[in-house]
């Protein structure tokens, strides 16, 4: 079995110990099995760096591994503190497990050096486009996390507020690239817009994160229900990119 | 009046309206019976589009008007919601989050004035397709194609956009190398002149020619390879990337600040 295969089904197997350990409250075990996840996660990335001499752009396993490792690490360094009894890690070390998960359906084989691939606009755009799913990502899991039962109220404030604070960074970064998007079609196809499914489905999850940013007070007023608008919100670009890679399988 | 436009409700269902409406445009282009509607936007000026051929697509027309339609709503209540609520609060509030969410606000207008510019004004053309010595038409605008030269396979060129990205390799095409030599002409007025590469258009007196792709025509040692190029004549598209790329940079600074001060 080649290095990559080994190192994928490690990060695989590694994450959903870690969620699986994280569900059965083993306070001790989680964090070393997370870390042993991400590293994992960290070595595939670096194979196929070797293999394909660029950052993981293309196809189904590169993008899909940076996702999860930039969710992986967020889950590692944001969920302690006040988000003790959140116990954030096993919703990131679940939701890694089921996008690692996806490539066992999908072709694992690093895609071929399209020669766009090599252009920096283009890099960008992809890069932090797929930052920013894994940023929104963790800002729908933390206000998830504050509706799960036997969560003080202190902690499930302290994770809707940084639930949106992730939100409006992850929609930075998506706007970032964005403009990334716009800049590499502008000198391509001569126009920084398309009327086309792509440029349609990001304007969508813009648009769907930023209905949740101007709740009316009736509803942003209440809690839960702000919390639910933030999780829906931030789950939906990665339930569309895993869509993505299901429809290209 | 001005309370009800400005409203946060009023807002909130602008925006619902046009996330749906936007999601129902991508469906739209999953629909093989309906996407040539939503190509044919690409291919000219919106406002050409929309004067000429937008009725032969109704779905695509109807799609594009309510998109217009929740569009104009959202402006609106996005200046009298800046007008009568954010601007005040500017100058009461002493924290740089709410000042910059009131500059975000107000550069968003600006971005959507851009979007709205490059739909209406100007001119556009794609997909003029031009062998060596000929001449092509982009609107008033005339594209001279003298001479071309490509140094890789010819027969890697013609594939379908999706076949082609495995072809079209770092070890198989070289755009740097490939190149076409280009004068385009308004009347008689030449406006533009050089050397041209993908993904290195020519710019200047606010034209934009881009060389988009390589084709072949004939086959085997007769065939010959020519460039199709999209020509686009637009005085304020430097403006509003400038301004897209400040709204971008105030909302990532926006992000940074509440990270760092509200228990980010």
């Amino acid at each position: 079995m080649p290095f990559l295969e080994v190192a994928y089904f490690a990060a695989l197997v590694l994450s959903i110990a870690a969620a699986a350990s994280g569900w059965m409250r083993l306070k001790r075990l989680t964090p070393w099995l997370g870390l042993a996840a991400l590293t994992s996660i960290f070595l595939t990335l670096v194979l196929l760096y070797a293999k394909t001499k660029r950052p993981p752009v293309a196809g189904a396993i590169e993008p899909m591994m940076f996702m999860a490792f930039i969710l992986g690490l967020l889950g590692m360094l944001r969920s302690g503190g006040a988000l003790k009894t959140v116990r954030l890690d096993r919703l990131v070390w679940t939701a890694v497990s089921l996008l690692l998960s996806l490539l066992l359906f999908a072709d694992r084989t690093p895609y071929p050096a399209w020669f766009m691939y090599d252009y920096t606009w283009a890099r960008c755009f992809f890069l932090l486009r797929r930052a920013s799913v894994a940023v929104i990502l963790f800002s729908g899991l933390t206000a998830g996390g504050s509706l799960l039962p036997a969560v003080d109220e202190a902690a499930a404030r302290c994770a809707r507020k940084r639930a949106v604070n992730h939100l409006v960074a992850g929609t930075g970064l998506f706007l970032a690239g964005e403009f990334c998007g716009f800049t590499w079609a502008l000198n391509w196809l001569g126009d920084y817009w398309r009327w086309g499914r792509n440029f349609l489905e990001a304007t969508t999850v813009f648009l769907g994160i930023t209905v949740v940013l101007h709740l009316p007070v009736r509803w942003s007023s209440n809690p839960r229900a702000r919390a639910w608008a933030i999780a829906i919100a931030g789950c939906f670009p990665a339930i569309l990119y895993a869509a993505h890679l299901l429809e290209n399988l | 009046m001005i309370n009800r436009l400005s409203s946060l409700t009023l807002s909130f269902w602008a925006l619902t309206f046009l996330a749906v409406w936007f999601g129902l445009g991508a469906i739209t282009s999953y629909i093989p019976a309906l996407r040539p509607g939503l190509d044919a936007m690409n291919g000219e000026l919106v406002r050409d589009w929309i004067m000429n051929s937008a009725w032969k697509t109704p779905v695509a027309a109807t799609w594009f008007l309510g998109l217009c339609a929740a569009a104009g709503i959202m402006v609106v209540n996005l200046i009298c919601c800046t007008w009568t609520r954010l601007i005040p609060r500017m100058t009461g509030t002493r924290r740089g989050s709410g000042r910059l969410l009131v500059l975000i606000h107000l550069i968003m207008v600006l971005v959507l004035l851009g979007h709205l510019s490059q739909m209406a004004f100007g001119t556009k053309a794609e997909n003029v397709r031009l062998l060596p010595g000929s001449n092509g038409q982009a609107g008033e605008y005339r594209i001279e194609l003298r001479g071309l030269e490509f140094k890789d396979d010819p027969a890697l060129l013609n594939y379908p956009y999706r076949p082609s990205r495995r072809i079209l390799t770092r070890d198989t095409f070289h755009p740097k190398e490939d190149h076409a030599e280009v004068s385009v002409f308004l009347g008689e007025e030449q406006v533009l002149a050089g050397t041209i590469r993908m993904l290195e258009p020519l710019v200047g007196q606010n034209v934009r020619l881009t060389l988009t792709d390589f084709y072949r025509e004939g086959e085997g040692p007769d065939a010959r390879v020519g460039g199709a190029f999209s020509l686009a004549a637009n005085p304020v598209t430097t403006l509003f990337l400038v301004s897209y790329a400040v709204w971008i940079g105030l909302y990532i600074l926006l992000a940074a600040f509440r990270l760092k001060n509200r228990n980010g």
